[in-house]
């Protein structure tokens, strides 16, 4: 295994369900412009409410990596690595099996360095790397 | 008599001769004058031809009588011109001359230019002279043989020359008024062709001397005219006014760059009484601020003018305390069509600052000498140090950008405005912005609108996810928090209704398991609800902040609340509940009442429903910035005493004279924040201040503080 090429091992690491999943398909499989139905909210009082249309605000947060930055490149988990311009499926993160997060494309970069050849080891508490799975 | 005696002959014949010119004078006038009643008539101007050869006769044959004599000490004719129209009667002698000027003027016009000055017909019509069918070209050749007469035998060349001059401005003035009361704006093309009919006249009886004197004086006229009126031809009329301004610049141009100093000097002035006023809004003065730079880059292409004024509007425009709410929303909302257009034509914008002193010529654009037969000096007026390079590459967008004087400041607050926009707003539209943020770039680095474009793609994607949610109307903003400005939202948030909650479930998840190993963490306090109430069958489609949504949530539960329940239950001070209470009072579905013998306000249903309906007009939107600003306000004050001991040296060892102005410390403060923090405003720095003065530890004179001496 530890033999694999860095691609190979990309290719492994998107297996586990890292891979963007087709945006696309997802799309035409709804119908698109079909307004939504209203909500009727529940009331005690004389005061009815319907809800037509509900503008929410949320932030995505990884799973796995906690409040924590990425012990590569500083950034945050939720920022995209210093090679990347958008955060997220382009620029995925990845858990290993010591628990260790990073940035996919900085570990990548790491492993595949020569120096840390053969055998690349987290660079945060030196177990050899690998996936989790 | 002794006198004569020592006389010699040439000097007894001058004398005699003025003698007998002086006999003429009144015979000559008399003849000018009858000539006036009825100037246009070729037997009067003939006849003044006859007298005038007379009189030219008699004084040959007067000096033939004298006999034979060495060359005359005087030259005749002069003698002759000065006896008989003398240079101190000269208002005299214009008016004697005028009409004839003038009834030629028009005979001449209604032959050679039918279709006179555009072809309009003149209040005072002169083409009524040529209905009266006087034979032209009988008249013609009579009026040139009058003044040749004039000319050869008088040496009259002087007089003519400059009455015709005067002749000309006052009929070119005539003309412009005219035109004004015409038309109010003036064309540059319709000058030209006044002007070109001025020179032909004048050609027509050889007096281009006369026109060259006299073209000069009414270009000064028209330059005289519109710099009287500038400020609301740039501020005021503008676009409409664009004729005038172009012919402006004509005049300019024709006059050797005339009045251009008390151009700049009238605007400077008229801005500070008309424009920058507390009365005045900001919005209004950006308006101002626009059209100025717009109007005055026409009319002056090397841009000093424009520079000149908009400085003084943007010295004061940094005095304003919303001037940068305003300009990016203006740039970004109100002005966004027009702007698009222009942006596409320029480059990237450059710091003013960085190309101060910098020699243009060295600078890589122009490097390219290939244009170099086409080089222009900057103008007189323009500051030394000045880059051209700069001052000419401004148009609105710059201007108004280089208000906030410098680009990271601007990028900031339209980062702020955007998430804003798209986050809150109901009417998203991610597809505009895009384009917009596009054309930034133009004029951007792109490192400094990246946070901008995640933020759009965020937008992008939520939207996938909202088709993706079919079962509740909902629609989500999922942002990447690291790039987003920081929202404010409720420490504790309230759950919403039972359904709402469950469909923001759903969501969440759908997104879960659309982006694997990602889950979200709701915001509640951002954004905003289209709902529909009803109240004693009034109902009313209002879009609502989810901060006062929250609120009449809670009116589902019971009828009456006081101030404490609802802090209580939504976790905010009272004060801000309270708030909230009285927003809703003015959308008319709330009354306050005071219960007989409670101790507590009390918020209550409205009983009358249809009220909900005049209220209706207010604006939807009305997000009140207050509320989070007096939430935060003591926060932010707070957090400025983490800089106290800098400030103290600050002030102590590195100001000017030892003080310094709250402005001046605010700006230093907004260079510590972090480019997502709203940072503190003026207010809050000013209560820091004081609140230091009060502690002692600084003291506070004529609005500047210093540290008092102990302290130090």
């Amino acid at each position: 295994m530890e033999q694999q090429s860095g691609t190979a091992r990309y290719n492994k690491a998107s297996s586990k369900g890292l891979e963007p999943v087709q945006d696309e398909n997802l799309m035409n499989s709804r119908q698109k412009y079909l307004p939504k139905e209203s909500v009727v909210l529940e009331t005690k009082t004389r005061l009815k409410l319907t809800v037509n249309k509900l503008n929410v605000t949320a932030e995505w947060k990884w799973t796995e990596g906690g409040e924590d930055t990425c012990g590569i490149c500083r950034m945050e988990f939720e920022a995209a690595c210093t090679n990347c311009k958008f955060p997220g499926d382009d620029c995925p993160l990845v858990v290993g099996s010591c628990r260790h997060a990073f940035h996919m494309h900085c570990i990548v970069k790491w492993t595949e360095a020569a120096s840390n050849q053969p055998k690349p080891q987290c660079p945060l508490c030196r177990q050899e790397w690998k996936f989790a799975t | 008599m002794s006198e004569d005696d020592s006389m010699t002959p040439e000097e007894a014949l001058g004398l005699k001769l003025w003698e007998h010119v002086r006999g003429q004078k009144k015979l000559v006038w008399d003849e000018f004058k009858q000539a006036t009643t009825a100037p246009n008539v070729v037997d009067c101007i003939q006849r003044l031809t006859t007298v005038l050869n007379d009189v030219y006769q008699g004084v040959q044959e007067v000096i033939k009588s004298a006999g034979p004599l060495k060359s005359l000490p005087f030259n005749e004719r002069d003698l002759i011109s000065d006896a008989i129209f003398p240079f101190r009667e000269r208002q005299a002698v214009a008016f004697l001359i005028r009409p004839l000027l003038l009834a030629h003027f028009a005979t001449w016009r209604s032959v050679y230019c039918n279709v006179a000055v555009e072809g309009r017909v003149h209040p005072w019509d002169p083409n009524e002279v040529a209905r009266q069918k006087i034979p032209r070209e009988k008249y013609t050749t009579a009026f040139k043989e009058l003044l040749r007469c004039m000319r050869d035998k008088w040496n009259f060349e002087k007089i003519l020359e400059w009455n015709m001059a005067a002749q000309i401005c006052q009929l070119a003035s005539s003309y412009i008024h005219r035109e004004i009361y015409l038309s109010v704006h003036i064309e540059s093309k319709w000058l030209k062709k006044m002007i070109s009919v001025m020179r032909r006249w004048a050609a027509s009886i050889s007096m281009q001397n006369a026109y060259e004197a006299a073209v000069v004086h009414i270009y000064r006229d028209m330059i005289d005219f519109l710099i009287g009126k500038i400020y609301d031809l740039v501020f005021v009329e503008f676009p409409r006014s664009h004729k005038s301004i172009a012919t402006l610049r004509y005049c300019m141009q024709q006059a050797d760059d005339y009045g251009r100093a008390r151009l700049s000097d009238t605007l400077v002035e008229h801005v500070e009484k008309k424009l920058l006023l507390t009365a005045v809004g900001t919005k209004k003065i950006l308006n101002g601020y626009a059209s100025c730079v717009e109007s005055l880059r026409e009319l002056d292409t090397t841009c000093v003018v424009m520079h000149r004024v908009c400085n003084v509007i943007k010295e004061y425009l940094k005095s304003r305390s919303d001037t940068i709410q305003q300009i990016i929303s203006y740039i970004t909302s109100d002005k966004k069509e027009e702007l698009e257009k222009n942006m596409t034509k320029r480059s990237a914008m450059m710091e003013e600052d960085e190309l101060k002193d910098v020699n243009n010529e060295f600078l890589p654009e122009n490097m390219d000498t290939s244009l170099w037969n086409r080089w222009q000096p900057d103008p007189i007026d323009v500051q030394p140090g000045d880059s051209g390079q700069v001052r000419q590459g401004a148009d609105v967008f710059n201007m108004l950008v280089s208000v906030y004087g410098s680009k990271e400041l601007f990028v900031k607050e339209y980062r702020t405005l955007l998430a804003d926009r798209l986050s809150n707003s109901n009417s998203k539209d991610p597809r505009f912005e895009k384009r917009y943020l596009d054309l930034l770039k133009l004029r951007f680095q792109y490192s400094e609108l990246q946070n901008c474009e995640v933020m759009l793609k965020d937008v992008e994607q939520s939207q996938k996810i909202d088709w993706a949610v079919s079962s509740a109307p909902i629609y989500g903003c999922i942002i990447s928090s690291h790039y987003w400005p920081k929202f404010d939202s409720d420490k504790q948030p309230t759950p919403l209704p039972e359904p709402l909650e469950k469909a923001m479930n759903v969501y969440s998840e759908t997104y879960s398991q659309v982006r694997g190993s990602r889950s979200l963490r709701w915001l509640r306090g951002v954004g905003c609800v289209d709902v529909s109430i009803e109240l004693d069958g009034v109902k009313v489609e209002k879009t609502v902040p989810n901060m006062y949504a929250t609120v009449l949530y809670l009116f589902l539960e019971k009828e009456v609340w006081t101030a404490t329940e609802i802090s209580d239950k939504l976790g905010v001070t009272s004060f801000v509940a309270k708030r909230r209470l009285e927003w809703w009072v003015k959308q008319g579905l709330l009354v306050q009442t005071v219960a007989a013998g409670a101790t507590s306000e009390e918020w209550s249903l409205t009983r009358n429903a249809p009220l909900m309906n005049n209220n209706r007009a207010k604006s939807p939107e009305s997000f009140d910035e207050d509320e989070v600003a007096m939430e935060d306000a003591n926060g932010i004050v707070e957090s400025l005493e983490q800089y106290w001991s800098y400030t103290q040296k600050y002030i102590a060892n590195h100001a000017q004279n030892g003080e310094v102005k709250a402005e001046q410390m605010h700006r230093i403060y907004r260079m510590f924040g972090s480019p997502t923090a709203h940072g503190p405003t003026l207010d809050h720095v000013t209560t820091f201040l004081q609140r230091k003065v009060q502690l002692g530890l600084l003291s506070y004179t004529n609005g500047a503080y210093r540290v008092p001496e102990k302290c130090v």
